[in-house]
Formats: structure tokens, C-alpha cells, sequence
């Protein structure tokens, strides 16, 4: 079954130069999969993240989520819908500080008056997968970055949303905890049968998924899948970068 | 582009930045100038009344200023901080801190300028409307417009100083940090505000402290500076220790705080309420003060009202004797004649005089019957005629709690020559209480005589009265411009109420003259005492919005990203709504509840007890203004953050 089914997609930015930043962009993606996406700066990535995550409208073409057209409903419907079926990561972790890692975690659920006892038992679920159940009465400030990603996975998830969309998740750690982040990730894709898409420049970070979708300018460039080994589709993710003309400097340094 | 160039443009460039600062200080000066402007006014100086009128005002004056040093200060706080960035980067670039330091200094100078010359010139149209609106209020004619220098000059002096003042406070808030500190600017999370237990239990010692003063001590100044002082003090750690302390207990109610938006607004107020203390504090403070006068006015107005109904007579005249009274009302009939006013006149004779029997040595008035029968009536009093027993009837105001002299049946003696005379009965009525004569014994003709010839020098005297009635004065309290106040005022001429030689020989009291000023020193009162309010809750509502708006680009990021994760609009709304009215609203409802505890036992010594109805209505107002308010900035507030939701 597809969850995400994006066919047709186009965006333009109007104004004095219109900016035409996605062109004939198709995207399924599969119950369970975790897919890449992959390109230079300035390519359509966060465009593309934006269609799917309903921040933003394409100028023309369909995205259907679990089978529903986001575009069609109204601005609560829409908020709701976020709230239910889409999990956000952002790079910069959008926690907030006045909570406690608990109580951003259940956030989500509270707004939609979920009972004590669900919530209790969700929080710990979730926490116990990430390896953050130490921390849950910490504030966000008093935990590392790492672990305030693996709060805001947490957060993304504990509604069980239909996709888990991620934004350069990686783009503020270190490697260790690029290392954690991206094996958390990695785990609830392949116990929680997570649907995730994954924005990254980091092909350390992208050698975590299934399939890796290149961008460049605005369109689909290439297609890559994964075999048995990690390294291996390290290697690929490399090649394929530098086949598709993203300039060296692009390529961050290798991290084993 | 030399350095006070840089902060021209700086300023200039960017003024869109200082807008909210400027206006906050224009908007201090623009209130204090209009009521200097008030208490300078000439007239205001030469009338009779200037110098209850000029006391009063020039307190409103000292905590408007005091009001707008604060304001002025946590304006320039709250700027300066969203400015570290920018220092950050001149830092950065090589400035010194001394050339931060002159660089706040001259922007200082600069907005400062801006604001008093603009404070000034909006408070000049201000004061024309506030100078009508007295006029209106205290029943004077219209005070005329005049050029204000006085005025002016303090206010600049007041303000020039201030501004002085507050940018060498300022410099303490910048220097001291660190470059990458100045960088990150506001951006740095705070940690959660913590109640200590040791101040929780001195906010409410000093809270009982005060309240206990207050309510089982006798009144006095030193008790009233005492509850004040605590009062203040106590308040301040309500909001900065109790108020950390109820969140915090509130948060472990999970099953309340992990509903809904609560989550959201609970954990954003118990983050925000220290931050928010010294502003909540203020806030209330300046409210109770304002409500409270306006509270201790309304409930005195209300008494009052009574004074000039009370009393049946438009004019008493009062002489040591016949005689002089004779005198006396040939020249006040001649001018009510001159007017052409219909009245009618009746005399008593009365003594005051020393009384033995049961109360031996008391001294008490006495009134011949065949003269009471006369006034009885006007007095709403039992009619008495002497029946052949020697008795007395015994008039009683209640008017200050205490019990008549005697009780019916016991006994007295008057005079020498005269048997006991027993008390019939003892009577009272409102009229009586008005004529302030406290007690009076009628008694019969011959021992009314007995009294006054026996009476020395030392043991009593003798007074005359003559009272007059008009009744085409009817009974409804004159206006200033009434037929009875001129005549009223043509009258005290005769008998001039401060300085200047009596023509009579005895005390002309024209009731409409003592209404008038009495009623213009509380109208003068209830208009200070309203206007002080009003500015202070327009000047606390620009203050939270200020302070609202300073807020503003913190809170959009945060709903801005809550609204990416399925934050609705309608959910944004509620928690911020809650937010805001919490900020307007605590204050009103603990000053409300300060300005009962304080002016009960205040009002209570005055012998006035209902105190429920002004209070409330005072909070009432208050609480109509503030709603407008709320409304108003809730709106902006809320249509700024609809813009960043996605």
C-alpha cells in the first residue's frame, strides 16, 4: 500500500524572476519503506518536503496521503490531519523549553484529549525504543543534542502517524549522535514499521535507508536502492553524488 | 559618518524598532504634563481651595512620576535586550563598551528629546480636554486655556533628568556580557523560576503582617504606613514566590495540565509569571492605589449627598442674643428682600448650660417648649407641651453611636429654683441629626428662665437662633448656578466664610454655601481621584502591551513551529487568549480584593460601613476598561501570530 503518492508535482515561486523549483516530480512511497532524498543546495528538497507536509502548495499536481488529498481540507482539518498523520523532525529539534522532555513528547496527544492512562503508557513505549526514558523529567536545555533529537522523534511518533517526515535530522549533531539519531530512526522503521522520509545532505545519515531519490534542480535525477550491506550503499550514495554533478566541497567528509 | 552621526541613523534607519520605546515615554510624559498643567493652572492656584486641591494633585503627580521611571526603565530593559545581537556584532567589529556605552547614551538622548517634545505638545490638545472635562466635573466654570510654562519646564526638567538617570542605569544591563552571550541574545533558554521557601513564608508574614495591622489595630498613621509598606512588599513576593509555587503545585496535577491546550498555556505562564512578576506587581499596585482612592472618594460622596438635604433650613443666623439677633436679620431680611426671595423665618432661644441629677456635670442645650413648638415640626421631632408635672423631652442624635444622656424616666435638675424635672421621652430623627446640636433638653418656659439666670460666665452661654425657609428652593441640591447659591454667595458676603470683616454680630450659615463647598472639595477629590485611575489603567494597559509586543517575535517562532507539527488556529487562539487575559486580569481582581481589605477599617472610623458598592463599582469600572483593552491587543496579538501560523 502507498502512503505517499505525489504525481505531477510542479512549483513555481511567482515574482519579478519566477523561480520554477520542482518540475514533474513523482514520489510513491510504500507502507513501511524508508526512503531518501537526496540532492545539492538549491535543488527543490525542502520544497518537496514542504508539498508533502502540507506547509506549502504545489502549483500544480496531487499528493495523496494515506489516500487523502490534504490540499482539499480546511485550515483546522489541515492542523488536525498534521497532527494525526504526519510525525515532523526538524534539524533544529523545535522543542520547546518551557516543557520537559516528557511533556513535549505527549504534546501531540494532549491536544487531542487523549486519556492520562494512554498517554502514560505510549510515553513509555516510545521513550523505551529511543533509549530516552533516563531523561523524561529533564528539561530540553539540560540534555544533549542527540538526545533532544531522539525527544523530537519521539514526539513525532507517539501519535502514529501514517509518515514520518524528517528534516536534515542529522544537520546539528555530532557524528555519535548522528550515529544514534540515525539507528533510532533506522529501529523504529524496522520494528515499529515506521513510514519515514528522510531529507539529508549526509550520505553517512542516507546510508540508513532503503532508497534514495536524487534531486537536482527541481527534477528526478536518479534512483538508487540499497543491498545487503550499509557500506556498500555508502559507497553508491557517494558515487552517485559525484555522477550527478554535486561539487566536491558538497560531499561532507567521510565518517565511519 | 562620525559617532553621534551613526546613532542618528541608527535610530532614523531604524525606527520602527524604537517606535515602542518612544511611544511608551512620550506616552509617560504626555500624562504628567497634562496634569502639571492642571495644578498650574492660575486659577486653580488662586482659588480658595488650592491648597487641598494643590496637596492632592501633587501626590497623583509624585506616583505618576514614580509610575513612569519604572515604566521608562522596563521599556528600555526589554529594547535594550532585543537589541544584544546588534551589540553583539559592533563588539565584534572592534567598538569599545565605551563606545556602546556613549552609543546608548546618545540614542537615549535622542529618544528622550523626541519624547518630551512630543509628550508636550500631545498633552498641550490633552490638557485642553482634561481642563473642560474638570471644569465639567467639579461644577466650576471652564477653566481657560493658558500658556503653560511652568508646566512645560518641569516637565522637562522631571524628564530630562530621567532619561539621564535611566541611560547610566542602562549601561549596567549591557556591559558585563560577554560577546558570543550578547550574540546568542534571547535566544538562550531560561531556567525554570524556582520559589524559595524562606521568601514564600516572608511574602506571607508580611502579607499577614499587614492585614493584621489593618484589621486589629487601631487606626493610626504609623499602622496605615506599616499596612502599606508590608502590603507593598508582601505583594510583590505574591507574584514572584506564590505564584512559582501555585504553578509549580498546579503542574503535578497531571491530569488537569496534560489536557488539551492547558499543556501549552500552563507551562508558558509558570515560565513567563516570574518574568512577569515585577510587571504584574506594578501593575497591581498602581491599580489598588488608583481604585482605592477612587473607592474612598465614592464612598464619602455617597455620605455626602446627605449633607445638604439634611439640613431643612436655606439659612441660619446665630447670636449670643436677642438683641444682636435682631440686628442681625434686619440687614439679611433687607438682602432677601433686595432679591425679591419669599421666606419665611422662625427664632429659638436656646442655653447651653450645665445640668445636674443623674448625669451631674454634663452640659447640654437647652430650648424653651413654647419656642420648640415652632421648629418640632421641621424637625420631624414629638411635638412637647408642659403638662403639670415637671418634665423635660429629651432630643438624641445617634449620629455617633453613642447613648442618650438619660433614659425616659430618670431625672435632672436645671437651673436653682426649678423641682427635678423627669424625662418623658427621649426622640430623634435625621433632621435633628443634621442640625449638629448632639443633645438638647426642651424644657418649660419658667425653667428655661431659671437656667439662663443662673448661668455665669464660665457655667454656659446664650445663643439666638434665626432659621430661614425658601420654598421655591425646594429640597433638590442646587447647582452653581442656581438662584439659591447666588443669593447664597450675595449672602455670605454679610458673614465672608475666611478672611475679611463681618458686618453681623453673630454666624450666618447659608446651607447652599456649605453644600457648594464641600461638594466642590469632593468633586475636586472623586476628579482627581478618577482621573488618577484612568491613566493609571491606560498607562498599566500600554504597559502590557508593550511588554506583549516585546514577546511577540519569541512566541510567533514558537507557534510557528507548533503550528508545522498540527497546531490549529482555533488552539493558538485559546492558549494565547488565556495567556493575555491572565495578565489583565490578576492584577484587577487582587487590587480588588486589597482595596476592600484596606478601606474597610479606614471607612469603618468614619462611621461609613457599607463600602460594598463603591468598591465594586470602582473595580467595575476598572474592569470595563481593561476589557477594552484586552480586546484591543488581544486582537493585534493574535492577528500578528495568524500570520506566521502555516
Amino acid at each position: 500500500m502507498n502512503i505517499l503518492e505525489a504525481r505531477n508535482l510542479n512549483k513555481v515561486y511567482p515574482g519579478k524572476v519566477s523561480t520554477q523549483a520542482l518540475t514533474d516530480i513523482h514520489l510513491t512511497i510504500a507502507q513501511g519503506e524508508f526512503v531518501g532524498i537526496m540532492g545539492p543546495s538549491g535543488s527543490g528538497k525542502t520544497t518537496l518536503l514542504n508539498m508533502v507536509s502540507t506547509i506549502d502548495t504545489p502549483s500544480s499536481g496531487t499528493v495523496k496521503i494515506g489516500g487523502q488529498d490534504p490540499y482539499t481540507m480546511s485550515k483546522n482539518d489541515l492542523a488536525k490531519f498534521r497532527r494525526r498523520e504526519l510525525g515532523f523532525v526538524f534539524q533544529d529539534f523545535n522543542l520547546l523549553d518551557t516543557l520537559t522532555v516528557a511533556e513535549n513528547i505527549v504534546l501531540p496527544l494532549t491536544l487531542d484529549g487523549v486519556k492520562l492512562k494512554e498517554m502514560d503508557e505510549r510515553l513509555h513505549r516510545i521513550a523505551d525504543r529511543l533509549g530516552i526514558t533516563q531523561i523524561l523529567k529533564s528539561r530540553t536545555y539540560e540534555i544533549s543534542g542527540g538526545q533532544r533529537q531522539r525527544t523530537a522523534i519521539a514526539r513525532a511518533v507517539i501519535t502514529n502517524p501514517s509518515i514520518l517526515l524528517a528534516d536534515e535530522p542529522t544537520g546539528a549533531l555530532d557524528s555519535n549522535s548522528s550515529r544514534i539519531v540515525m539507528e533510532s530512526l533506522e529501529s523504529l522503521n524496522e520494528y515499529e514499521r515506521t513510514t519515514i522520509m528522510l531529507v539529508t545532505h549526509d550520505p553517512q545519515a542516507a546510508s540508513y535507508c532503503h532508497r534514495i531519490v536524487f534531486i537536482k534542480d527541481g527534477k528526478l535525477a536518479a534512483e538508487i536502492h540499497r543491498g545487503e550491506s550499509r557500506q556498500a550503499f555508502f559507497q553508491k550514495i557517494i558515487d552517485t553524488l559525484s555522477f550527478w554533478g554535486g561539487n566536491a566541497h558538497e560531499l561532507s567528509s567521510i565518517r565511519v | 559618518m562620525n559617532f553621534p552621526r551613526f546613532a542618528y541613523n541608527n535610530v532614523k534607519r531604524n525606527a520602527r524598532a524604537y517606535f515602542a520605546y518612544f511611544l511608551s515615554s512620550a506616552f509617560m510624559v504626555m500624562i504628567f504634563f497634562s496634569f502639571a498643567v492642571f495644578i498650574y493652572h492660575p486659577r486653580i492656584v488662586e482659588s480658595d481651595m488650592h491648597k487641598m486641591t494643590k496637596t492632592g494633585m501633587a501626590a497623583a503627580e509624585y506616583v505618576i512620576f514614580a509610575f513612569a521611571f519604572f515604566f521608562v526603565l522596563y521599556s528600555i530593559s526589554v529594547f535594550l535586550k532585543s537589541r544584544n545581537k546588534e551589540f553583539g556584532l559592533l563588539l565584534m567589529l572592534g567598538a569599545k563598551p565605551a563606545h556602546l556605552n556613549r552609543l546608548v547614551f546618545l540614542e537615549n538622548l535622542l529618544i528622550g528629546t523626541a519624547a518630551i517634545v512630543s509628550g508636550i505638545a500631545s498633552g498641550m490638545l490633552l490638557s485642553k480636554l482634561f481642563l473642560m472635562l474638570a471644569s465639567r466635573i467639579t461644577e466650576t466654570p471652564e477653566l481657560p486655556f493658558y500658556w503653560p510654562l511652568r508646566a512645560m519646564l518641569l516637565t522637562a526638567a522631571a524628564f530630562a533628568l530621567l532619561f539621564v538617570v535611566i541611560s547610566a542605569m542602562t549601561l549596567l544591563f549591557v556591559r558585563k556580557r560577554n560577546v558570543l552571550e550578547l550574540l546568542q541574545g534571547s535566544a538562550r533558554p531560561k531556567t525554570e523560576p524556582k520559589a524559595s521557601i524562606w521568601l514564600v513564608l516572608l511574602g506571607i508574614a508580611l502579607l499577614t503582617i499587614g492585614f493584621m495591622s489593618l484589621r486589629f489595630a487601631a487606626l493610626s498613621a504609623p499602622m496605615l504606613f506599616l499596612a502599606a509598606g508590608t502590603g507593598i512588599a508582601g505583594t510583590y513576593f505574591f507574584y514572584s514566590q506564590l505564584s512559582v509555587l501555585f504553578m509549580r503545585l498546579l503542574k503535578r496535577n497531571r491530569s488537569f495540565v496534560w489536557k488539551k491546550t492547558n499543556l501549552l498555556w500552563i507551562s508558558e505562564m509558570a515560565y513567563k509569571i516570574k518574568d512577569n512578576a515585577r510587571v504584574l506587581f506594578l501593575i497591581t499596585v498602581v491599580t489598588s492605589v488608583a481604585s482605592m482612592s477612587a473607592g474612598f472618594v465614592l464612598s464619602i460622596d455617597r455620605e455626602t449627598k446627605s449633607l445638604y438635604t439634611d439640613d431643612p433650613y436655606a439659612l441660619s443666623l446665630m447670636s449670643g442674643s436677642d438683641e444682636e439677633l435682631a440686628q442681625d436679620r434686619v440687614k439679611v431680611d433687607a438682602v432677601l428682600e433686595r432679591e425679591g426671595i419669599d421666606y419665611q423665618a422662625s427664632e429659638i432661644r436656646t442655653a447651653f448650660v450645665e445640668i445636674g441629677g443623674e448625669q451631674a456635670g454634663a452640659r447640654t442645650y437647652l430650648i424653651p417648649a413654647s419656642d420648640y413648638e415652632g421648629v418640632a415640626k421641621t424637625w420631624k421631632t414629638p411635638a412637647f407641651a408642659p403638662g403639670t408635672q415637671p418634665e423635660a423631652l429629651l432630643l438624641h442624635s445617634d449620629n455617633r453611636g453613642q447613648a442618650p444622656l438619660l433614659n425616659a424616666g430618670e431625672k435632672l435638675n436645671v437651673g436653682a429654683d426649678s423641682p427635678p424635672l423627669t424625662v418623658r421621652e427621649v426622640a430623634g430623627s435625621g433632621t435633628f441629626d443634621a442640625m449638629s446640636f448632639g443633645t438638647v433638653f426642651i424644657v418649660p418656659d419658667a425653667v428655661y428662665q431659671d437656667a439662663v439666670d443662673h448661668m455665669t460666665q464660665d457655667s454656659g452661654f446664650r445663643e439666638s437662633i434665626a432659621y430661614y425657609t425658601v420654598p421655591a428652593w425646594g429640597d433638590a441640591a442646587p447647582r452653581y448656578d442656581s438662584e439659591e447659591a447666588r443669593v447664597g454667595a450675595e449672602l455670605e458676603k454679610l458673614s465672608p466664610r475666611t478672611q475679611g470683616k463681618s458686618e453681623l454680630a453673630g454666624h450666618l450659615n447659608v446651607r447652599s454655601g456649605t453644600y457648594l463647598v464641600y461638594r466642590q472639595f469632593m468633586s475636586t477629590l472623586s476628579f482627581i481621584g478618577v482621573f488618577v485611575g484612568l491613566m493609571f489603567s491606560l498607562s498599566s494597559a500600554s504597559f502590557l502591551y508593550f511588554k506583549l509586543h516585546a514577546e511577540l517575535s519569541r512566541d510567533a517562532q514558537m507557534y510557528r513551529s507548533l503550528s508545522k507539527t498540527g497546531l490549529s488556529v482555533g488552539e493558538m487562539k485559546k492558549s494565547a487568549t488565556l495567556q493575555i487575559a491572565l495578565l489583565f486580569f490578576i492584577p484587577i481582581a487582587v487590587s480588588a480584593i486589597q482595596t476592600f481589605v484596606v478601606l474597610e477599617p479606614i471607612l469603618a472610623v468614619m462611621k461609613i460601613r457599607d463600602i460594598t458598592v463603591p468598591v465594586l463599582m470602582t473595580t467595575a469600572a476598572f474592569l470595563i476598561a481593561q476589557l477594552c483593552y484586552f480586546f484591543l491587543v488581544r486582537g493585534r496579538y493574535i492577528n500578528r501570530l495568524k500570520r506566521v501560523m502555516v
